[in-house]
């Protein structure tokens, strides 16, 4: 980073850093989780490498925490879903809370894989991938061809390139 | 996702894109969990064939390793309930407290003598409902929420004692309106 960017994030966090933590605050209605996305804001901005116009500064910070705080959601809905998930197991299943962490990390991943999947898609990954069945018995199930169950699942593969083939680099962001 | 994309994180990731693109259906072959001996080798013999294919298959070896450390139905659980929860949740920001659409009549009117067919439906704090009614009108009850519902020869009403719901209306081939009434 030049030095003249570094004075801009310097000058960006100073002059927003407390409006940003007001506006997160009462969309959060939680002073950690505020704290936490400003930090994560101005850290989005110092990775990407792209700071704002000083005109634009407000606007931009409110979009990237805006993206932050839909991720956190979904986050929280995700590990809410999966602890219910778990409580409905016999004791002696329930992985340890490490294990558990690990895999909800790879679960918050693959939602957004989902996200951008139809529903049809979707339901033809989530019946191959964790119930395990095979393309015949969805197609079955899902009342479709063998071959449109294929297409499905090469989209839902390509959908999944870009997330989970890639190295992992950005978890202590997110 | 298209071809675009994959070409994009081909050359991104130094693989050739027609490689990785056969590596990704062989991958969905495999997925298929009824893959013939003869596939297996046809399968073997590609990645043979170039260290390129044998780079791709690796690349997307990568997908199925991070799918299979989680897979099991409670993964797969969470991730459907999940999305039906923010499916719901933006549904009900997004369209307001009470949206009638469709064909329907939205009219306010005095309470008739419905009272003994009511079923009554009531969401405790937190719980999200999703009704399909007889003639498969559909309601989304937000949380603690009461309402009554009553299906006559001449009418369709809903009444909201307390909270939100959104109905989405079906047409009704008797022709009957459909009322949704509020309290106070």
């Amino acid at each position: 980073m030049s030095a003249a960017q570094s004075d801009t994030i310097a000058e960006l966090y100073t002059s927003h850093q407390s409006w940003l933590y007001g506006w997160l605050r009462r969309r959060l209605g939680c002073a950690y989780d505020a704290a936490d996305l400003t930090q994560d804001t101005y850290l989005r901005i110092i990775i990407s490498g792209r700071v704002p116009q000083p005109d634009q500064s407000r606007a931009h910070l409110m979009q990237v925490a805006k993206g932050l705080v839909i991720d956190l959601r979904r986050r929280r809905i995700l590990e809410h879903a999966y602890r219910e998930a778990l409580a409905a197991l016999p004791e002696p299943q329930t992985p340890s809370l490490e294990r558990q962490a690990i895999v909800l990390e790879t679960l918050i991943e693959i939602d957004k894989v989902l996200d951008g999947l139809s529903a049809r898609v979707r339901e033809t990954f989530l019946l191959s991938q964790f119930d395990g069945l095979t393309y015949a018995a969805i197609a079955e199930r899902l009342g479709i061809s063998v071959g449109a169950v294929r297409k499905y699942m090469l989209k839902a593969a390509t959908a999944c390139l870009a997330t989970l083939g890639a190295p992992c680099l950005d978890t202590a962001l997110t | 996702m298209s071809d675009a994309a994959i070409e994009r994180i081909a050359i991104e990731a130094n693989l050739s894109p027609k490689a990785l693109q056969q590596a990704l259906e062989w991958l969905v072959t495999l997925w298929s969990r009824e893959t013939t001996p003869e596939q297996l080798y046809a399968m073997t013999q590609w990645r043979e064939a170039d260290p390129d294919h044998e780079r791709a298959w690796q690349h997307v070896q990568r997908i199925n390793d991070r799918l299979t450390s989680v897979s099991s139905p409670v993964a797969g659980a969470s991730l459907r309930a999940a999305h039906t929860t923010m499916t719901r949740r933006n549904v009900l920001r997004a369209m307001g407290l009470i949206l009638v659409g469709g064909t329907a009549a939205y009219t306010l009117r005095d309470p008739t003598l419905l009272q003994s067919q009511l079923a009554d439906i009531r969401t405790t704090t937190g719980e999200i409902r999703k009704l399909t009614l007889e003639d498969g009108t559909r309601i989304t009850v937000n949380t603690a929420s009461t309402l009554n519902i009553g299906f006559t020869a001449r009418e369709r009403r809903v009444r909201l004692i307390d909270g939100e719901i959104l109905v989405a209306t079906a047409p009704d081939p008797a022709s009957r309106p459909f009322v949704v009434e509020t309290a106070g």
